[in-house]
């Protein structure tokens, strides 16, 4: 009994993280068809934020500012100078943030340090379920998570800006004419979804070691989520996040950790090859 | 308000389709422009609006010049359009289509008393409807549009001939409004009742006039047979 509830508790713990890293991805890619391969480094960025914040001997709520003016700052920048030029060329924007993605971690290597970094929880202690103690800032980012996606998902369905997002992925010529500013909105929605990378990798960093490098991981891992669920909708990165946090876990705690990252790989590139749209199709 | 066309040029990248071409359309002023397929309507409407850039010319809403502005910008500015193809939102429904057109509940519940199918299909994606229906859902959307021009580009294609006569109300209403419209066709029962002046489009620009009194359906016939 109790070992079940500790595997739930584990995987929904490995979903939710996942989720959170990915969204600012698909986000990116929903709307704007650009696979940001910075998104990683944009979690990078975002870890960092606590890790000043200490440094400073700031309180840790101070993270929240530092975190988005940082990326706020890098992501508003790198819209203007690169990715502006480069909506709706798929492959250009491909390689651009490629090459950015180097920069920033070179970046992050001269301003950081290569080595690697811890930051303490800012909410220690565990939560009693049952017999089973779970630490409690895990509880609390799986609450937000749960939160946050539900209240995204029902933003972008119902709100004046969701419905004006929508109209520019659908005809984005048709959206021009009804008024609609599309390079702002496009410039707003890739700024938000580096925004949402930053953000997980400032929530994540206390169960992560931070590093320049540790951008790699967060993109292929997002990107399997994205793979697997259907690239491009809310939806099917929950799904996706679903199958990969729940099968990297269940195999993790069955076997060991290589054989739930092992897994995880087989799967993405079972999809990549067989079922290319993803769990949940689009319409 | 009056458009006026001065000299504009433009095409597909090096390929000019017009070349100084000079128009206007006063306030209250129904001008069809008539002529072939392939005889550059489409693209002129997409010059007017903003989708493809001028190679030359002066386009002026009233005073104010609007070849600076980009296509959202020229709609804010009251040039409102109905596009020939891709008039709608696809994977929107039919109400969020009409939401965008920024009217109140009020006048879009107006609009849809105007063609009954609307009012049916308000939550049906807009892409699952027929091509007729399409077309009256994207003239629909622009007619809830404020502004002070409207360039319509073969709204009546496909569509059944009671809807086609209430569009035909519906460009009347925005006429005695003061609205500037500029109305691309093929439909010549769709002409004479509406135009006040028409325009005969050949490849390489405008051919000749009709006033209002010359406007006849063996006139009209002469322009799309050149
Ligand atoms: N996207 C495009 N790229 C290049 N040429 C085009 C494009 N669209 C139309 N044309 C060409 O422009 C000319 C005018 O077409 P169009 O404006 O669509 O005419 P109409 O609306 O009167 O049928 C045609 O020769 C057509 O082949
Ligand atoms: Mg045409």
């Amino acid at each position: 009994m109790d070992t079940l509830v500790l595997f739930t508790l584990n995987a929904t713990w490995q979903i939710a993280a996942l989720a959170l890293m990915a969204l600012g991805l698909a986000l990116v890619f929903g709307l704007l068809r650009i696979m940001n391969m910075a998104h990683g480094e944009f979690v990078m960025l975002g870890a960092y934020a606590p890790v000043l914040a200490a440094q400073l001997g700031l309180p840790a709520l101070a993270a929240v500012p530092i975190c988005l003016m940082m990326v706020g700052l890098t992501a508003w920048l790198v819209e203007r100078l690169v990715v502006r030029h480069l909506y709706a060329r798929m492959f250009d924007s491909l390689l651009a943030t490629w090459a950015l993605s180097i920069l920033m971690r070179k970046g992050a290597e001269l301003v950081f340090g290569r080595q690697f970094r811890n930051v303490a929880s800012p909410l220690d202690g565990v939560t009693q379920i049952g017999a089973i103690g779970y630490p409690s800032y895990r509880l609390a980012v799986i609450a937000l998570v749960l939160a946050g996606g539900l209240g995204l998902w029902l933003w972008y369905r119902r709100s004046a800006t969701g419905l004006r997002l929508k109209a520019m992925v659908d005809n984005p010529a048709l959206a021009q004419a009804v008024g609609i500013n599309t390079a702002r909105l496009s410039a707003m929605a890739f700024v938000s979804g580096c925004l949402m990378a930053g953000l997980a990798g400032m929530l994540l960093a206390p169960t992560l070691s931070i590093s320049p490098g540790m951008g790699l991981d967060a993109l292929i891992r997002s990107f399997f989520a994205l793979i697997v669920g259907g690239l491009g909708s809310l939806e099917g990165l929950a799904l996706g996040a679903s199958v990969i946090g729940g099968l990297q876990s269940g195999l993790s705690a069955a076997f060991t950790q290589t054989a739930g990252y092992l897994g995880v790989l087989s799967l993405a590139i079972l999809f990549l090859w067989r079922y290319p749209d993803g769990l949940y199709r689009r319409r | 308000m009056t458009v006026q066309l001065d000299k504009i040029s433009g095409g597909y990248g090096d390929t000019l389709i017009h070349r100084e071409l000079s128009l206007s359309v006063a306030a209250g002023e129904v001008v069809a422009i008539v002529g072939r397929n392939g005889t550059g309507k489409t693209t002129l409407a997409r010059l007017i609006t903003g989708e493809l850039p001028l190679a030359g010319g002066v386009i002026r809403l009233g005073d104010r010049p609007i070849r600076p502005l980009a296509a959202w910008g020229r709609a804010r500015a009251g040039v409102v359009s109905m596009p020939q193809t891709g008039m709608v939102f696809d994977t929107l429904s039919v109400h969020e289509n009409l939401l965008l057109s920024g009217a109140t509940p009020a006048q879009i519940a107006a609009i849809t008393r105007h063609f009954p199918r609307l009012a049916e299909r308000m939550t049906q994606t807009a892409g699952s409807m027929s091509g007729g229906e399409r077309k009256i859902l994207g003239f629909a959307r622009a007619m809830l549009m404020p502004g002070t021009a409207l360039v319509l580009d073969e709204p009546s294609e496909g569509v059944q001939p009671e809807n086609i006569a209430r569009m035909q109300a519906l460009i009347d209403a925005k006429r005695q409004a003061g609205t500037a419209v500029l109305l691309l066709e093929q439909n010549i029962s769709m002409i004479l009742a509406v135009a006040d002046r028409v325009l005969a489009m050949d490849v390489g620009g405008l051919t000749f006039a009709l006033e209002k009194h010359q406007i006849n359906r063996e006139a009209v016939l002469s322009a799309l047979e050149i």
